[in-house]
């Protein structure tokens, strides 16, 4: 086939191949849409691409370590937890996707297919109407045009895909799930869990929800996916597939299908917008290769470019119909940008459970869900946070003095046990402002000569209060708990190393104060839905992920359903 | 190459003259190459001969068999910053003066006796921030770090797992 219009249309395209693009791909091939997927970075094929997936300490010549001309070129990933030897060739390097810092912010990212599903903490609490009605309630953004009824079934529908372990913990604002069972707590996780839920009431220390095989089902049999083998080395891709990543999963379900077209080395340039029929015709690509501009055509455009990125490309997409925009008749598009505040930590130990200790590794925590403003406003900051919980003991540093053979016979001896070591970080929710922005720069081009995004986001005393009480409170807690060497850390560190931006083209009622309606479509070009967590309205304490597949996997049923009654 | 040539290079060098001529100088290759440190191959076999004292062959292998001065070099040279690593190259040659100040022979050709004795001064010297003794704290932390991140340490000392295949949250802590 030659390259013509027809060659080049499809029944779909989506913009992004990560956390919610492979969703999105995966249902509407599955529901017999051709569909092209677009990934602006390299393919990384689920086994094949993950290099240093087998390697032992000694394996890597750094020995884990980063070098310092890396580091260096890169002042910004190389802030972020994961960016270490064996997993930094899934990392956005700073200087090849420049950005600008209207304030100081670590953007994080990875471009590939994938995306940063691959590298991501897994972690997947549910939303609940808590969350849903927290803006309406406290009277900041906009009310959330859904409410948790209308995700709750699309949230059991990917977790039993994804796999998700967890405990069913009857805690009101934080919904049950489709559960394998969950990973163990240690005996200081128990403890603690025990003593806070006679102490408070409101207060539970439960098991993370985490995307980990504990127990796989035929469905994850089927994915050629096992069980979790406890390597806590996820970062770099699993073997076994034990933990859920698109590349096991989402995308090649849809390339079974026979319908995807995955397109790797495609940055999406603007949607392309026809003024006469009032809709989005195509996709304008840039070849990252060749540098050539492709233009694609399809019926419905599912937007998943990760959330600043996909800011980026709507704010790009203009046309005499949209100057500022597509979709973006209210100028509110790129505002009310908002993140995680991740900048508290605690630390202490314990001198309890002497003749204990944990026994392989575990990839996840412990969890406390936010306690915080839950039925009524009560504090002197909006909102609240949830904080991760984990314990381990901890180990005696051998004795390096001296040399020579009484040295090695220190360093080989048998490894002493020291007191627990406890540490919790909170996981704050942030309330979007309109001052919170994503723009285009007016000058700065990337290589592909796509304007550079310039990010104006900061913090506000709301995160300080908030951070304080966080102190008091686990600080109270580690007490009664009778936790010894109580530390509180504010790293101070700029938004964004949480890696959970969202917002800009938020979801709202009303065409006036929003940018999308309750099934994630553009008010203003409803063959365009946004479903990455660009979308959010609202921030919420949890980890993101699993809400952007929810939305996602229920975007695309209606958006098929509508368009099989012609109506899109 | 003799002591007496190197004295007369050592004071060539200082005075700012050198008169032997480059065939003659009978200087050891360096055992790797280094792209920001700038190390001879003499001080890497000075630095070989120290790291087999810090860690030597006995029943388990010792520097030679883990690379462990070739490791730390590369270490220093990849991931140390510009000022420690030129902390760390003065360091060495600091060392070296020290061994001839003091024992009259480069660390290399003093008796098993007077390395320790220099090595112990360095012992004593944990928080140094500069000279020999930074370079000496360095290196050893580097090369601890060669043996206990070996293959041989994590197969055959302290066990290391790839696949735990398992998480105990509450198990008996056996002493």
């Amino acid at each position: 086939m030659g390259d013509t219009i027809n060659s080049r249309t499809f029944d779909a395209i989506v913009i992004g191949s990560g956390m919610s693009g492979g969703w999105a791909a995966k249902e509407l091939c599955e529901k017999g849409l051709k569909t092209l997927v677009l990934e602006r970075g390299r393919d990384v094929k689920h086994l094949k691409d993950y290099p240093t997936t087998n390697m032992n300490p000694w394996e890597f010549k750094h020995r884990g370590q980063v070098p310092y001309e890396i580091v260096k070129a890169n002042p910004v990933i190389s802030k972020c937890y994961a960016f270490k030897e064996d997993a930094m060739h899934f990392f956005v390097k700073d200087n090849e996707h420049p950005y600008v810092q209207g304030k100081p912010f670590d953007w994080i990212r990875g471009y590939q297919v994938g995306g940063k599903s691959i590298m991501w903490a897994r972690q997947t609490q549910r939303w609940s109407d808590f969350d849903f009605e927290g803006p309406q309630r406290d009277g900041f953004a906009v009310d959330w045009p859904i409410r948790y009824k209308d995700v709750e079934p699309w949230y059991s529908y990917v977790e039993k895909f994804a796999g998700i372990s967890g405990n069913k913990d009857g805690i009101p604002n934080l919904p049950d799930g489709e559960f394998l069972p969950p990973m163990d707590l240690t005996c200081v996780e128990h403890y603690f869990k025990d003593l806070i839920g006679k102490k408070y009431k409101d207060r539970h220390v439960i098991y993370a929800r985490c995307a980990h095989l504990t127990e796989p089902q035929p469905i994850h049999l089927a994915q050629g996916r096992g069980q979790c083998q406890k390597r806590d080395l996820c970062q770099r891709g699993c073997p076994f597939g034990g933990y859920y990543n698109t590349n096991s999963t989402t995308i090649p379900y849809a390339a079974k299908t026979g319908n995807m077209t995955l397109r790797p080395f495609s940055v999406a340039h603007s949607i392309i917008y026809d003024d006469k029929k009032g809709k989005a015709t195509g996709v304008r690509v840039i070849d990252t290769n060749t540098k050539e501009t492709i233009d694609f055509f399809a019926k419905i455009i599912f937007v998943n470019a990760a959330a600043f990125n996909t800011n980026l490309l709507l704010l790009h997409s203009t046309s005499s119909h949209f100057p500022n925009g597509l979709g973006n008749d209210n100028g509110l598009m790129g505002k009310f940008a908002a993140f995680h505040n991740y900048r508290a930590r605690m630390s202490a130990s314990y001198d309890g459970f002497k003749d204990s200790t944990t026994d392989g590794r575990r990839p996840t925590s412990a969890y406390i869900p936010r306690f915080r403003n839950v039925y009524k406003q009560e504090m002197d900051f909006l909102r609240g946070y949830a904080a991760t919980f984990s314990t381990g003991r901890s180990v005696v540093p051998p004795d390096t003095n001296g040399f020579g053979e009484t040295l090695k016979n220190k360093l080989s001896a048998p490894l002493q046990a020291g007191p627990w070591h406890i540490s919790s970080q909170m996981m704050g929710e942030t309330i979007p402002k309109e001052t919170n922005t994503l723009s285009l720069d007016k000058e700065k081009k990337d290589a592909w000569g796509m304007p550079l995004l310039k990010i104006s986001i900061d913090y506000d005393d709301n995160e300080d209060k908030m951070i304080k009480d966080f102190f008091e409170q686990m600080t109270e807690m580690y007490t009664v708990a009778g936790f010894q060497e109580i530390k509180t850390s504010d790293s101070k560190q700029a938004p964004g190393l949480d890696i959970h931006e969202m917002g800009g083209i938020r979801m709202g009622h009303d065409p006036k104060t929003s940018l999308l309606n309750k099934w994630n479509q553009l008010h203003a070009c409803q063959n365009v839905f946004v479903t990455d967590g660009s979308c959010m309205t609202s921030t919420s304490t949890q980890n993101p992920s699993l809400t952007y597949m929810a939305l996602t996997a229920r975007a695309v049923d209606y958006a098929v359903s509508k368009m099989k009654r012609n109506e899109l | 190459m003799n002591r007496r040539l190197a004295i007369n290079i050592a004071l060539a060098t200082a005075a700012g003259i050198f008169l032997i001529p480059s065939c003659m100088q009978e200087k050891s290759k360096p055992d790797i190459v280094l792209k920001n440190i700038n190390v001879s191959g003499d001080q890497q076999k000075m630095l070989a001969d120290l790291a087999e004292i810090i860690i030597p062959k006995t029943s388990s292998p010792g520097a030679a068999d883990l690379s462990t001065h070739q490791f730390a070099l590369m270490m220093v040279d990849d991931c140390y910053d510009p000022e420690l690593r030129s902390k760390f190259e003065k360091g060495i040659a600091e060392f070296e003066s020290l061994s001839k100040n003091n024992f009259g022979n480069s660390f290399i050709k003093c008796s098993g006796e007077q390395k320790e004795k220099l090595i112990n001064t360095m012992e004593n010297q944990k928080d140094a921030v500069e000279g020999a003794a930074f370079f000496y704290n360095n290196f050893k932390k580097l090369a601890i770090q060669s043996f206990t991140s070996s293959q041989y340490y994590l197969t055959k000392i302290h066990v290391y797992e790839l696949v735990p295949g398992r998480f105990h949250g509450c198990v008996p802590l056996i002493k």
